[in-house]
């Protein structure tokens, strides 16, 4: 899958939890700069992203996320294997 | 590896035999398994010692060091199961020695520099280990990709929802309430604050007037109006209703002759996960007095300030270790201070205080937690009055 397409995919799902059609992900995106997105939301879209692309990521893996950059490229790890 | 390393001496070491130790650093709350061989290393930096000078020294042994986490937060069983959070069966491996002195800093057992620094705070979502009760949970929710709400009632209930899971929950607080319900509240009209699933809503209907389950979740209350319905004598309602901003023409105008609040009260002291209850703390109680009949009271059931308190020690003989009260690093229930301080200034007396004991049969569950908790109480129970 291009980098384009899980880049669209992730804002696909962000929109879609966000509720909110025009929301734009970059990859310094992080938590600190959503107020909506907490922990519970947080479940949320990780949970979402996992089922858009078919991956199931481990919890170290998830502990290191740190934005959006290191979401799309855990999906592009897992894609890959 | 450059600079010094220091033993960090809130750490406890514990022989588990067959040349292991374990080490509990309490103010951390994290466990490592090791070999007994450790010991020698901790010893050598007490008071400090340099990482290459103790690296040389060391790789004249023969073997790596056997060492692993064991650290588990595994309140997914019960909030009881595990309260030290001690996981022995984390498979040991031999790791590097650097690899090993990472682990051992990692879990707060050596610092790299002095004084140890105590960081406590949870930096992201998946900051295992770090922050509050709430946020760990949220962490381990998150790894188990359940909700926190989903959490609060799988840890509590059998999936039914209208029985108590094997734990504390049924052996101490169910126990004592039941008794106490058909004592003290036989011909009352009681409000529950804060009912979630309706589960003891339901246990005070069937001794009481009559009850009403007051919560500000919409799924909780569908799910309490689906399992118990008007209750077993046609006496048991559930509203919806927020507790901060309760409308005085409506609902709130009744006066009730007890007001329960069951495991809420305690959210109320909480600044990061409950702010909006914690911002309103004195509205919510003037509401919640203002609610109650002339010779009315206020119950307050909430986990006992020692709950959560890790322990050590064998069945016959258990010890806790508090690790803190007033600074809330882990744990989640107000101080004393705190609790009288808001009933007082909310315009209420207490009293009297009750501390529940636990049923014996719970022994045959856990012994140890059974030894632990007849000694220490793991709920208290505040009976107030208006002033």
């Amino acid at each position: 899958m291009l980098d384009e397409e899980i880049h669209e995919k992730v804002q696909n799902v962000f929109r879609s939890v966000f509720e909110d059609p025009n929301f734009l992900i970059s990859d310094e995106l992080h938590a600190g700069m959503v107020p909506k997105w907490d922990s519970l939301l947080h479940i949320t879209l990780i949970t979402e992203v996992e089922r858009a692309f078919s991956v199931r990521f481990r919890n170290a893996e998830i502990a290191r996320l740190n934005n959006i950059g290191n979401l799309k490229d855990l999906v592009a790890k897992h894609l890959r294997r | 590896m450059t600079g010094k390393l220091f033993f960090v001496p809130t750490t406890l070491i514990l022989p588990l035999g067959q040349g292991l130790v374990r080490l509990f650093q309490a103010a951390h709350r994290r466990n490592v398994v090791a070999d007994v061989s450790v010991v020698a290393l901790l010893n050598a930096s007490v008071g400090g010692v340099d990482a290459e000078e103790i690296k040389s020294a060391w790789s004249g042994l023969p073997e790596k060091l056997r060492l692993a986490d064991a650290t588990e937060f595994t309140l997914w069983e019960s909030a009881y199961g595990n309260p030290d959070f001690f996981d022995p069966s984390n498979a040991l491996e031999a790791i590097p020695f650097d690899a090993a002195v990472d682990l051992l800093c990692e879990s707060g057992i050596l610092s790299r520099q002095w004084p140890p620094f105590y960081d406590h705070h949870k930096r992201g979502f998946g900051d295992r280990f770090k922050g509050n009760f709430y946020e760990q949970i949220g962490t381990e929710a998150l790894f188990n990709r359940v909700t926190p709400p989903e959490w609060w009632t799988g840890q509590k209930f059998e999936p039914s929802l209208t029985e108590l899971r094997p734990t504390p929950y049924k052996y101490i607080e169910a126990d004592f309430l039941s008794d106490y319900v058909a004592s003290e509240m036989a011909d009352a009209d009681v409000l529950d604050i804060g009912c979630g699933t309706g589960f003891f809503t339901n246990l005070i209907a069937e001794q009481a007037r009559s009850a009403v389950g007051l919560d500000y979740n919409e799924n909780y209350l569908a799910a309490a109006n689906n399992l118990w319905g008007n209750g077993r004598k046609g006496n048991l309602s559930f509203v919806s209703g927020d507790i901060i901003d309760l409308d005085t023409r409506g609902f709130a105008q009744r006066k009730f002759d007890v007001v329960t609040i069951i495991d809420t009260f305690l959210f109320l002291f909480n600044e990061r996960y409950q702010k909006p209850l914690s911002d309103n703390r004195l509205r919510i109680m003037k509401n919640i007095s203002s609610m109650l009949a002339e010779q009315g009271r206020l119950v307050i059931v909430d986990p006992h300030p020692l709950w959560l308190t890790p322990w050590i020690g064998e069945d016959a003989a258990m010890v806790g270790i508090l690790t803190e009260y007033r600074h809330k690093r882990f744990k989640v229930s107000p101080t004393l201070e705190e609790a009288t301080g808001l009933l007082y200034s909310s315009g209420l007396r207490i009293r009297r205080i009750l501390e529940p004991d636990i049923n014996p049969a719970f022994a045959e569950i856990s012994r140890a937690a059974y030894t632990f908790m007849r000694e220490f109480p793991q709920w208290w129970v505040i009976e107030c009055e208006l002033a």
